[in-house]
């Protein structure tokens, strides 16, 4: 059962990370606007992050699909959703009225309390594939 | 007795969290081999060093400092309007101010239609930052309305010039 649960959450959670990294892979200069407007990053970091978090996205992404060191990119996944309920949680606090910059880097869905919700879930669902001993069929074995 | 999930799925030690730990650095040392081929090789190459007049604001109205807004609101004459969405933390601002925010200018702009005239003297704050200020700030001169300056700070710069706060007065069409 265990296993089956963990198979459906990293096939999702996959999923979305693979989804949300292509349109910010492809437009770097517009994600790094996207994340500006958090104001939360300085400039120095800024141009680095839009760089380095579309690929830590596509690459944890495909290996929690595949089951390769599944652990290892639940544990990242999980941590990029904390960041980005931080990031979330500090824009609704001062008031910011921004696009997410999640899934496409030209407007897109406004900062509000359902995308919080909605990466809540996402965590949760990280949390089979990095504490389970199996995760469902993939690459690695008991990884 | 009953079994534990880790026995039920056959493996008698639980998955270990520095081996998870290993796994999550392996990745993302791939992920910056993929981030670094990605900047040399493909597409625009983004410089690695942010300019910061790159994303500076093109302001659509004069600039006023706290003592000077501090001045006017001590007159009587200006209205201010407060540009932060709703929002947890948002409770308190500038006495007697209306809400224009970005996200639903249409909707607010109808509320205070009688309110706020074109004749009148607007002075607009946002969360310190200008964006939202200088968002509303452009559509209020399309729409016909001259007198606007921003609050250089925001409502931040107002507390802690010791300005006067007062429970924020929500938009009447939220």
């Amino acid at each position: 059962m265990m296993r089956w649960l963990s198979l459906l959450c990293r096939l999702a959670v996959g999923g979305v990370f693979i989804w949300a990294s292509l349109d910010k892979l492809a437009h770097p200069a517009e994600f790094a606007k996207a994340i500006h407007h958090y104001r939360l990053v300085p400039y120095a970091l800024l141009h680095p992050l839009a760089l380095l978090l579309p690929a830590v996205e596509m690459v944890a992404g495909l290996a929690l699909v595949a089951g390769w060191r599944r652990r290892g990119a639940a544990l990242l996944c999980l941590g990029m959703l904390a960041v980005f309920m931080i990031a979330i949680g500090a824009a609704l606090a001062r008031g910011l009225d921004i696009s997410c910059g999640c899934f496409n880097t030209d407007g897109g869905h406004g900062v509000g309390m359902d995308l919080f919700w909605r990466d809540l879930l996402l965590l949760l669902a990280c949390l089979p594939p990095l504490l389970t001993a199996r995760g469902g069929p993939g690459v690695d074995r008991d990884r | 007795m009953a079994r534990t999930w880790s026995q039920a799925e056959g493996s008698s030690a639980r998955p270990s969290l520095s081996a998870a730990v290993r796994q999550a650095l392996l990745l993302l040392a791939l992920s910056a081999a993929l981030a670094t081929g990605r900047w040399a090789f493909v597409g625009e190459r983004l410089p690695l060093m942010a300019d910061a007049a790159d994303y500076e604001l093109e302001l659509a109205a004069p600039l006023i400092d706290v003592a000077q807004a501090r001045r006017y609101y001590d007159e009587g004459v200006h209205l201010f309007i407060d540009t932060r969405a709703s929002g947890p933390g948002i409770a308190d601002s500038v006495p007697g101010a209306f809400v224009i925010r970005p996200g639903s200018f249409d909707d607010d702009m109808l509320a205070l239609l009688d309110i706020i005239v074109p004749e009148d003297r607007l002075i607009l704050f946002g969360d310190g930052s200008l964006a939202l200020a200088n968002n509303v700030a452009s559509r209020l001169l399309q729409r016909g309305y001259p007198n606007v300056e921003l609050l250089k700070g925001g409502l931040g710069a107002w507390r802690a010039a010791g300005g006067p706060l007062s429970p924020r007065r929500e938009a009447e069409a939220s």
